[in-house]
């Protein structure tokens, strides 16, 4: 049941991200979008990665919808019809997406880093959240500390980026 | 999306489904080692997506006010 479970999950996330890839307008690929990041986070949560579904759904959904809503709200009086927002040379960017996958397919399942890393931190179910946290304070502390930093750094240049609004006025 | 639109706001989403990609194919090769590495590695992602789409989303609205326009064409001109 379980099974059948994700792989409808999973159908349903590649079809609503074809369906944002091929939407015309705007709001409607950045609704199809969100329900992408949706489903991906069932995905997660079905196959026992309950944690990151949460984060997933939580912050990274949540965030992201609304930095897209408020960026499209902010420029709503742009008239989009003279982008022309269709698909220019389809078949090229589907032929370059698909052997990208090979390729990303073949990096990850034959990296013998990964199945070392994999091999590494093995899942104990009984308690999968108390040893990720473990893992990112102990094992990964430093990553942590790198990416800590440039959320700080973001902050920084969004605000150095949008400092530009005063002198425009 | 990345290689077929102009519109800066559908190639940031082009983006994020890429990374979101990755993320379901790290995540399927952890779980067939029964490892929960990919759980970290895609918090790591999720971190720099959240960055990528920040700057990517100030970069678009400095750009709608610089240039008046939504055409990712006219990005260059930001450098001056």
């Amino acid at each position: 049941m379980l099974d059948w479970l994700i792989i409808f999950f999973c159908f349903l996330a590649i079809s609503s991200a074809v369906t944002t890839s091929m939407s015309s307008k705007i709001i409607r690929s950045t609704f199809f979008f969100g329900v992408t990041l949706f489903v991906i986070a069932f995905v997660f949560i079905s196959i026992g990665s309950t944690l990151l579904g949460v984060v997933q759904i939580l912050l990274y959904t949540g965030g992201t919808l609304v930095l897209f809503i408020f960026a499209i709200i902010l420029t709503a009086n742009w008239d989009y019809k003279n982008l022309g927002e269709t698909f220019n040379k389809p078949i090229r960017a589907i032929v370059i997406s698909f052997i990208f996958l090979g390729i990303m397919s073949y990096i990850v399942s034959t990296s013998p880093l990964m199945k070392e890393l994999a091999e590494n931190f093995t899942i104990n179910y009984s308690n999968t959240s108390k040893d990720i946290s473990k893992t990112l304070f102990e094992d990964w502390f430093v990553i942590l500390e790198v990416a800590s930093f440039l959320l700080l750094g973001t902050i920084v240049g969004c605000l150095t980026l949008l400092k530009y609004r005063k002198e425009i006025s | 999306m990345l290689l077929s639109k102009r519109h800066i706001l559908s190639i940031l989403i082009g983006i994020e489904l890429f990374l979101n990609g990755i993320n379901l194919m790290f995540i399927t090769f952890a779980k067939s080692y029964s490892s929960y590495v990919a759980d970290i590695l895609i918090l790591f992602i999720l971190v720099i997506t959240a960055c990528e789409v920040a700057i990517g989303l100030a970069i678009f609205i400095l750009n709608q006010r610089i240039n008046k326009t939504i055409d990712i064409s006219n990005l260059e001109s930001l450098k001056d």
